[in-house]
């Protein structure tokens, strides 16, 4: 096992991700301290790390060790108390409101744990949501619905409401959704901790699917060691630290 | 896209949005009809007073309002009457002659205010002959005729044919009476007028008191809504003719308790129609806070994955909006059908409301000004409204929307 800091620089240095030439986000220095009652919680502790394009990343760590707290400033949804996160060639902590919501809007999916479609749409409406909201064209949004709602195997379920699907059917729109606007990365905050293992699975298969055909860079927080088995680096948190940061065979990523 | 989504989200709790679009549809009909008969009422007491008693406009001497100076009458009547007859929107002019007088029966006597018209002319500026209820109006073959109300005649015990004698001061001061018979008895819905009125021949009244000119020049216009620019014209020309001091008045200011009842009674109905308006207006702002407390988790997920703050808001909005709207369109259709409903088979107002000059049974009209208040009331207080609870939707860390 190498330690995290090593790991860092080794890839950073020596292109230890082969396929993964430029870092498309960079974590430099981020801490994250939360004051409640006067009481100072360190969520996160000065986490410098680097995710390359293409990844599928599992963010493993107990309860309160801090993973939503980062995966949050990653996405752009939580600001930090001290560092910086940057996309590509920019520094989300620059930016203002509007643009941090434009950027997430278009450059990032996200999946929660509660699935959290929207009840009074159908399956294929929350898939294009995000589209929608790029204003993209009509006929666009309803192609690349269909699209990804059969190869997830719901295509039978295009027009149906979130409140007739289980949950790993809705989790698996949730993803399609993230994914439908090609966005660089996505996001997943526990996204198998509400499903059952067959459904934990299958979700996995398809983000792992998506993963190489789309080429989308996934980042995803568990503690489910069935998850953290599959992906292709895992990266362990421990009071809001790395405490481990290893890679794994490639061919364990394959469904089985 | 957003309001497509508002309006799918209105229905995410029927039954919370039907109680509330029932409500409204109650709210906004009470409130349409309340305006309309008020207002029906205030017009129709108005008119009656107007065309039976006093006409739009008045031309009287300086100073004979104060206390009818039998002395006070007004020059040159004839030519006057001529020249206003011209003035565009007079539709009909009538001469008047006035005094106090105590009309008296063996049984009873009342003070009241003795009248003396041409019955042509008169029968051209007020429709007093329109309320007989028993006998005819006044003609020229009729022996020293008068017209006295029913409550009137029950008063002095009066019926047709009967006789009175009318007691007046004449042009010198001297108290003069004559006896004249009754020809016809009217009941206006105007009680004021009916309890103070007695109308009898000009020529009758001029043997009575020696006075020949008129006290009164009444005026009927064409259109009710040209009174102001009427009342001008006529004024510029009583000023400019020289050695004329007569002044010209309107309803407004000879029937002053009138013109404030009109106000008061149409308050009633905008006060009325603005206490529905804002407990619907609370409603509102409470299925706001239920909604925006429900969602918050959505709402936080929303932002999350890049709906903009303003994107947000205005769905929030437009939900409200949407709800009031949905709400008021139903009530203002069913308010106007029970308007024009009522407008045929009319409405018994009963109490003693009849006292007051307001008719047993008002026939009210549908005023469109009114829809056009209630919707822009209603959807200006909705904007108002529903902003509070949605910016509090945006104050929230979509961090802290997502956890709970
Ligand atoms: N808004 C907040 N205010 C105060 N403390 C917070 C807040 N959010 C998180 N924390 C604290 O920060 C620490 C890290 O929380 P975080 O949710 O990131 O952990 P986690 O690894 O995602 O845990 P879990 O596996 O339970 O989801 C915890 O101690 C938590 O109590
Ligand atoms: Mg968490």
């Amino acid at each position: 096992m190498i330690p995290y800091f090593t790991r860092d620089i080794v890839s950073h240095f020596f292109h230890y991700h082969s396929n993964y030439d430029m870092p498309v986000i960079q974590l430099k220095n981020l801490s994250k301290t939360y004051t409640s009652d006067a009481i100072e919680v360190h969520a996160v502790r000065n986490v410098t790390l680097n995710f390359g394009e293409g990844e599928f990343t599992a963010i493993a760590g107990a309860s309160g060790s801090g993973k939503t707290t980062l995966l949050n400033m990653i996405g752009g949804i939580d600001t930090p108390s001290t560092g910086e996160v940057w996309v590509g060639p920019k520094n989300i902590g620059a930016m203002n409101d509007k643009e941090r919501t434009a950027f997430r809007r278009d450059t990032i999916g996200f999946v929660f744990q509660s699935y959290n479609l929207l009840p009074v749409l159908t399956a294929a409406e929350n898939v294009g949501f995000i589209m929608e909201l790029q204003k993209r064209p009509k006929r666009e949004t309803e192609e690349r619905s269909f699209e990804l709602l059969s190869a997830i195997g719901l295509s039978d379920k295009l027009n149906v409401r979130p409140n007739k699907l289980s949950g790993g059917q809705q989790q698996r729109v949730a993803v399609a959704r993230a994914l439908a606007h090609r966005p660089k990365f996505v996001i997943a905050d526990e996204p198998t901790a509400n499903l059952d293992s067959a459904s934990a699975a299958g979700l996995l298969d398809m983000m792992q699917m998506l993963n190489r055909t789309e080429g989308i860079t996934f980042i995803f927080s568990t503690h489910d060691q069935r998850v953290i088995d599959r992906a292709q680096r895992v990266i362990t948190f421990g009071d809001g630290q790395v405490q481990n940061d290893e890679q794994h065979d490639e061919t364990r990523n394959l469904p089985q | 896209m957003t309001t497509q989504l508002a309006w799918k989200n209105l229905w995410r709790n029927p039954t919370r949005s039907l109680v509330f679009l029932a409500a409204a549809l109650i709210g906004f009909a009470m409130a349409l009809f309340a305006l309309n008969v008020m207002k029906s009422i205030a017009e129709q007491r108005l008119n009656d007073a107007v065309n039976t008693q006093t006409s739009h406009l008045q031309i009287h001497r300086e100073g004979f309002m104060a206390d009818k100076d039998i002395a006070l009458t007004i020059d040159n009547a004839d030519a006057l009457t001529s020249r206003i007859q011209a003035v565009s929107g007079v539709s009909a002019v009538a001469k008047r002659i006035s005094s106090n007088a105590v009309v008296a029966t063996p049984e009873n006597s009342i003070a009241c205010e003795l009248k003396g018209v041409n019955p042509v002319e008169e029968r051209t500026v007020t429709v007093l002959a329109d309320f007989l209820t028993e006998g005819e109006f006044l003609n020229d073959e009729q022996k020293t005729p008068v017209l006295v109300s029913k409550r009137t005649a029950d008063k002095l015990k009066l019926r047709l044919r009967s006789k009175l004698i009318a007691t007046v001061k004449d042009v010198r001061g001297e108290i003069v009476g004559a006896s004249f018979r009754v020809v016809g008895i009217f009941a206006t819905p105007n009680s004021v007028f009916d309890d103070n009125t007695v109308i009898a021949r000009m020529n009758d009244m001029q043997t009575l008191t020696s006075v020949s000119a008129p006290h009164e020049i009444a005026i009927k216009l064409t259109n009710p809504s040209d009174l102001p620019r009427t009342q001008a014209t006529i004024a510029e020309m009583l000023k400019s003719k020289v050695g004329s001091d007569g002044e010209i008045a309107s309803w407004k200011a000879l029937l002053p308790e009138l013109f404030a009842f009109d106000g008061f009674i149409n308050m009633i109905g905008v006060l009325f129609t603005i206490v529905i308006i804002i407990g619907l207006g609370f409603s509102i702002l409470n299925i706001m806070n239920m909604i925006v407390q429900e969602r918050t988790r959505e709402i936080g997920m929303l932002r999350a994955i890049g709906q903009s703050k303003a994107s947000v808001f205005w769905m929030l909005v437009q939900e409200a909006f949407l709800l009031m709207a949905l709400g008021a369109a139903s009530g203002i259709a069913l308010g106007c059908l029970l308007v024009e409903v009522v407008s045929k088979t009319g409405i018994s107002i009963s109490g003693g409301l009849t006292t007051l000059g307001i008719r047993p049974v008002i026939y009210p009209a549908l005023n469109p000004a009114f829809v056009v208040m209630i919707s822009i009331l209603a959807a200006a207080l909705t904007l108002v409204i529903a902003m509070l609870p949605a910016l509090r939707a945006l104050r929230m860390n979509p961090t802290t929307a997502l956890r709970e």
